[in-house]
């Protein structure tokens, strides 16, 4: 057998760095061969001296600096092995705190938000009989056709303050700066007109809008009702619409100093879906047309005086005729002043009375519309599509405060977590 | 609690005391410098704190030696000493390694033995120690020095013939030992 042997293989043989079949192959070779196995043994003799000669060789050790900078990395490998392995148990009690600590806030800045914008619509969704007190200039639609602002009522308020002249101006000053300061209370504002309106001429309006189970019914109690507070019907309507349902208008008019009563009386004829009161402040023009008026009677005086005096028939014309003419103003005027005080003594008070939809007739089958009804779910989906963005847009622009506000939140749960997590330690 | 951070705490203290002498006897051939063979595998041994056991369990051996040659050769480069490492410039590392002559007092043929390596191409005097000064097997060898199994057994084998050429005509080999 020709096995070639190279001092690779005799190297690798000597140091049992061969495999089994190698290793045979070599053992044989050496049986056959005496050169072989005097090389073998020279490289296995140099093997061992050489390994005995390189072990006697002087090895150094760290410095004991050293030795320590490993020891404390080890400790705290250690330790951030151990945290490591520990925050799992940790982590999903960090997680619920963190959405607990993300819900409460998100409550928190929605009930600061929102209020302002919702709770408006709350108010439009309310019976009136139950939330609402007899405001001047304040309406209430139960019918979601919108309600007046505030900044509305407040200009209908200044208006009825700008009405005034000379002392009653005055008067009303210290009302308007209280109005103005406090110009989102507009009950506060209406409680300073009523204080004021000794010497102030007021009209009062108000329209009503009542749900009944029997028009007609109602009227009859209203009309009787308004007779016995000494009031008068000026007006009335009745109709009836396809569904069979009576409606009727009714004006009546009341005397101011009854106005809050026959209030009161009216509306427990039915159901109050809307109300509207409203106050005319008229002292400017009747302080001005008293003035005129008085103006004018002293001047029909002067002109009977003169025309005593006078003899001559062409002045007695000419004052004739000039006291025609005042006196055709002074009638005026005072047909303008009765006006107003019986606008100012009676109240008026629209009312309209409608009956409920008939059991049966809830969804008339005429009425009944696939379309109408697509349409007014659109309109209802587009509608929460806008309340969502809008609610998106509050949200992203009081992000300056509640981002902030979550970030101290989280924050400290973390640190109240990790707080917890050393006192276990 | 801390059961196997404690192991491994434990685990790189054996590390450290098995392997601490002989680390820094290799860092020491390739740095030329023992302070800075020192810091080397005072880093080896910080990387090893650091190392996933899993990954270095069962080589741990190949794995120092090879976190500190490439930290020695790192040093060496900053140094701008990598010239003087260059195969064919044996003659230079002679200098390097502890004094030969100190330890050849012991014993007059192992004096021979570091004069006969010290001639020897400074990648065959690092295989041979490796094998020889270090225990490792040749497969452990070429992970450390990043080269092949066979360049291995070429390196070696060439180490120690020529070894044993030098010597035979010095000593009774076979005899002597």
């Amino acid at each position: 057998m020709t096995y070639h042997i190279d001092k690779e293989k005799l190297t690798a043989y000597v140091l049992g760095e061969l495999d089994e079949a190698e290793r045979k192959a070599v053992e044989k070779a050496l049986e056959e061969d005496e050169a072989l196995r005097q090389t073998v043994a020279e490289l296995r003799a140099t093997a061992k001296l050489a390994a005995e000669a390189l072990k006697t060789e002087p090895a150094h050790a760290l410095t004991e600096g050293q030795r320590e900078a490993i020891t404390s990395r080890l400790e705290k490998a250690s330790e951030a092995a151990r945290r490591q392995r520990e925050v799992p148990r940790f982590r999903w009690r960090l997680h619920v705190a963190e959405i607990v600590a993300l819900a409460v806030t998100g409550l928190i800045l929605l009930s600061l938000i929102v209020p302002s914008h919702v709770g408006r619509v709350h108010r439009k969704m309310k019976p009136v009989e139950e939330s609402e007190e007899p405001t001047s200039g304040y309406d209430v639609d139960l019918w979601g056709n919108g309600i007046y602002e505030e900044a509305e009522r407040r200009e209908k308020l200044s208006v009825a303050g700008d009405g005034l002249t000379g002392g009653s101006r005055d008067a009303i000053t210290a009302g308007r700066g209280g109005l103005g300061s406090a110009a989102t209370q507009a009950d506060e504002g209406l409680a300073t007109l009523e204080v004021s309106r000794a010497d102030r001429y007021l009209i009062k309006n108000a329209s009503l809008v009542i749900e009944t189970e029997d028009a007609r019914k109602a009227s009859d109690l209203l009309v009787a009702a308004v007779q016995e507070l000494g009031g008068y019907v000026s007006d009335f309507r009745e109709a009836v619409d396809r569904l069979g349902r009576r409606s009727i208008s009714v004006q009546v008019r009341v005397p101011a100093d009854k106005f809050q009563s026959s209030m009161e009386r009216l509306e427990p004829l039915g159901k109050v879906m809307n109300r509207q009161v409203t106050t005319e402040d008229v002292t400017e023009q009747f302080v001005d047309t008293d003035a005129r008026l008085r103006n004018l009677k002293r001047t029909e005086e002067r002109l009977l005086a003169h025309l005593d005096r006078t003899g001559e028939l062409e002045d007695i014309v000419k004052v004739e005729h000039e006291l025609t003419r005042v006196r055709e103003q002074i009638e005026v005027l005072e047909g303008r002043l009765r006006f107003l005080s019986h606008r100012v003594a009676f109240s008026t008070i629209n009312i309209s009375l409608q009956e409920r939809p008939k059991a049966e007739s809830v969804v008339p089958p005429e009425t009944y519309s696939i379309a109408k009804i697509a349409s007014e779910a659109t309109r209802s989906l587009i509608g929460f599509f806008q309340r969502v963005a809008g609610r998106i847009i509050w949200l992203g622009i009081w992000s300056v405060v509640w981002v902030p506000l979550l970030g101290v939140v989280l924050l400290l749960v973390r640190r109240g977590i990790r707080q917890a997590r050393k006192a276990q330690e | 609690m801390g059961g196997e951070p404690l192991a491994k705490a434990d685990w790189v203290r054996a590390a450290l005391a098995r392997y601490e002498r002989p680390l820094i006897r290799y860092a020491a051939r390739i740095t030329g410098n023992i302070e800075l063979a020192r810091d080397v595998v005072q880093d080896t041994f910080l990387r090893l704190c650091e190392a996933d056991r899993a990954k270095v369990d069962g080589h741990l051996a190949a794995w120092l030696y090879t976190v500190c040659r490439n930290r020695a050769l790192d040093v060496l480069k900053k140094e701008d000493r990598m010239d003087s490492l260059q195969e064919g410039q044996a003659e230079s590392v002679q200098s390097k390694g502890p004094e030969p002559s100190a330890v050849a007092a012991a014993s007059e043929a192992y004096g021979m033995v570091f004069e006969a390596l010290g001639t020897l191409p400074q990648n065959q005097q690092e295989a041979f120690r490796l094998k020889f000064q270090d225990d490792m097997t040749y497969r452990e060898i070429s992970q450390v020095m990043g080269i092949s199994l066979g360049m291995v057994s070429r390196l070696v084998a060439a180490a120690l013939s020529d070894l044993r050429e030098q010597l035979r005509g010095k000593i009774d080999l076979v005899r002597e030992v």
